[in-house]
Order: C-alpha cells, then structure tokens, then sequence
C-alpha cells in the first residue's frame, strides 16, 4: 500500500508540474506538454524491455522460474507503455510535423519495439505447452534486445523526421532547467508506477503457482469422493 | 491547455494505465478468491 500511495502522489505531483511548473514551449506551445508523457513512457519502455532481456539470458542459462516471471511480468507492464509512446507520439507529431506518422529510423524502431513485445506476449499465452513457451519467449526476449540500443541510437546516427535528442544529445541540445526537471520528475513517477505495476504482476505469477500446486494437492481427495 | 491532441494525449495515457492497473487488481482478486475457496474445501473435507 505505501508503494502505491508514493506511486500516486508522485504522479499527481507530475501533473501539477507539467500544467503549472513547466513554462509553455515558444514554438508549439501548449501542445509540447506531451513530451512529459511521450518520452518517459519510451525510456521505461527501454527499461522494460532490458528486463525482459536480462530475464531471458537468466533463464536460459540457470532455468530460474524467478527470472522468467520477471522477463514475463516486465514484458507486460514494457507493452502498455509502449503502447502509450507509440500513440502519443503520432498525438504530438500531426500539431507539430502536419502529419501522423512517418518511417523514419526512430519511428520504425519503436513499431518494431512495440511489435517485439506484442510477439513476447502471443508467445506466452497461444504456446500451450508452458516450458515450450517460457523457451521460444525467452528467445524472442534476447534477440529483440538488439532493437533498443540501435533504437536509442537512432536520432543520433541518422538524420530523421523526429526531433534529435534533447538529453545526452551533446553541444546544442538541452532543455530549459524547469523543463528538464518537470521531465526527470515525470520519469521517476513512470518508474515508480512500472515498479509497482511489475510488482503486482510477480505476485499474480505467485498466486497462479500457488492454486495450481492446491489443486495437484487437492486432486487425490477429489479422486477419494468420486470413488466414494 | 485547450489543443484536442493535448486532452487525447492524457486522457488515452490515463484510461490506458487505469485499465490495466484495473486488469491486474481483477485478476489477483480472482485468484485468492479461487486459492481461498480451495483451501476452505480442503480443509472441510
């Protein structure tokens, strides 16, 4: 409970520094305001996505069923905030470029991104056998790595539509120190909610072990009743 | 703070997260209650 309610004040506070701490953008004006959202929920995106990948590499090599509900409970909390930049993005882009979409190396990676994590997840529900599952998932998870740092390079290597980087972007880059701030402030509150959010999916996969591991250990009494 | 893709931006992040925060909750409220009727049986019998 304390998890959750530090998570929610972080947020709320988030929100009173996006709409009233964060001076409003010379060019774009107000509609630059989802940059707090849009870049927060890429980076945890990344972050989760590392996860998964460190998850996998454990699992692989050590069979560990902690390490594979990590990668696995990672996977699915990584896909709804790629989910929120993938369509945030195209929110900002159309005020901003005059159009939705285009595939320029930043956009694409992150489709590919969100695509990675889409496959992770057909993976572990539609392969029925689970170790099989937890296997080609764990592949998936591993080989899929290579799109974050290419990903995170992108806007550094190539000259593309989206904007280049306003953090660690070197000599030229940067943000107004209130921006800067308000967006460090809101990254934290996104990790915040990704730790809570991976916390609870880890107690999920705990419990679903738990009712299994009862009803293998109830089954012999069932057994006894219908004999009965 | 007027601009409609500003408002869609949020609103879809906030309906986006309050479902699956939702989900999630649903989903272990079901399981202990699963596990907690499992364990009232067993122990009845």
């Amino acid at each position: 409970m304390i998890h959750l309610g530090v998570t929610i004040l972080w947020l709320l506070i988030a929100v009173w520094m996006i709409f009233f701490y964060a001076p409003r953008e010379a060019t774009m004006g107000e509609v630059q305001r989802i940059f707090y959202i849009h870049v927060p929920a890429g980076w945890t995106a990344f972050l989760a996505y590392f996860i998964v990948f460190v998850g996998s590499v454990i699992f692989l090599a050590k069979r560990s069923q902690a390490a594979d509900d990590l990668a696995h409970a990672a996977a699915e909390v990584g896909f709804v905030f790629c989910t929120s930049m993938i369509v945030t993005g195209p929110l900002w882009a159309k005020p901003a470029w005059g159009i939705w979409w285009t595939w320029d190396a930043r956009l694409t990676m992150s489709f590919l991104l969100w695509l990675l994590y889409v496959s992770y997840l057909m993976l572990r529900s539609y392969v029925f056998n689970p170790g099989r599952s937890a296997l080609l998932a764990a592949v998936v998870g591993i080989i899929g790595f290579v799109d974050v740092p290419v990903n995170y390079m992108a806007i550094r290597w190539w000259r593309t539509q989206h904007p280049q980087p306003v953090i660690g972007g070197g000599e030229g880059s940067g943000l107004e120190p209130a921006m800067r701030l308000t967006l460090y402030f809101c990254a934290g509150a996104f990790w915040c909610l990704f730790a809570y959010l991976v916390r609870e999916r880890l107690a999920i996969a705990r419990l679903r072990r738990e009712l299994s591991a009862a009803r293998r250990a109830s089954a012999p009494q069932d057994q006894k009743e219908d004999r009965g | 703070m007027g601009s409609p893709y500003l408002i869609s931006a949020y609103a879809f992040t906030a309906l986006l997260f309050g479902l699956y925060a939702w989900s999630i909750a649903r989903r272990k409220a079901r399981l202990l209650r699963e596990l907690e009727d499992l364990r009232k049986k067993v122990s009845g019998q």
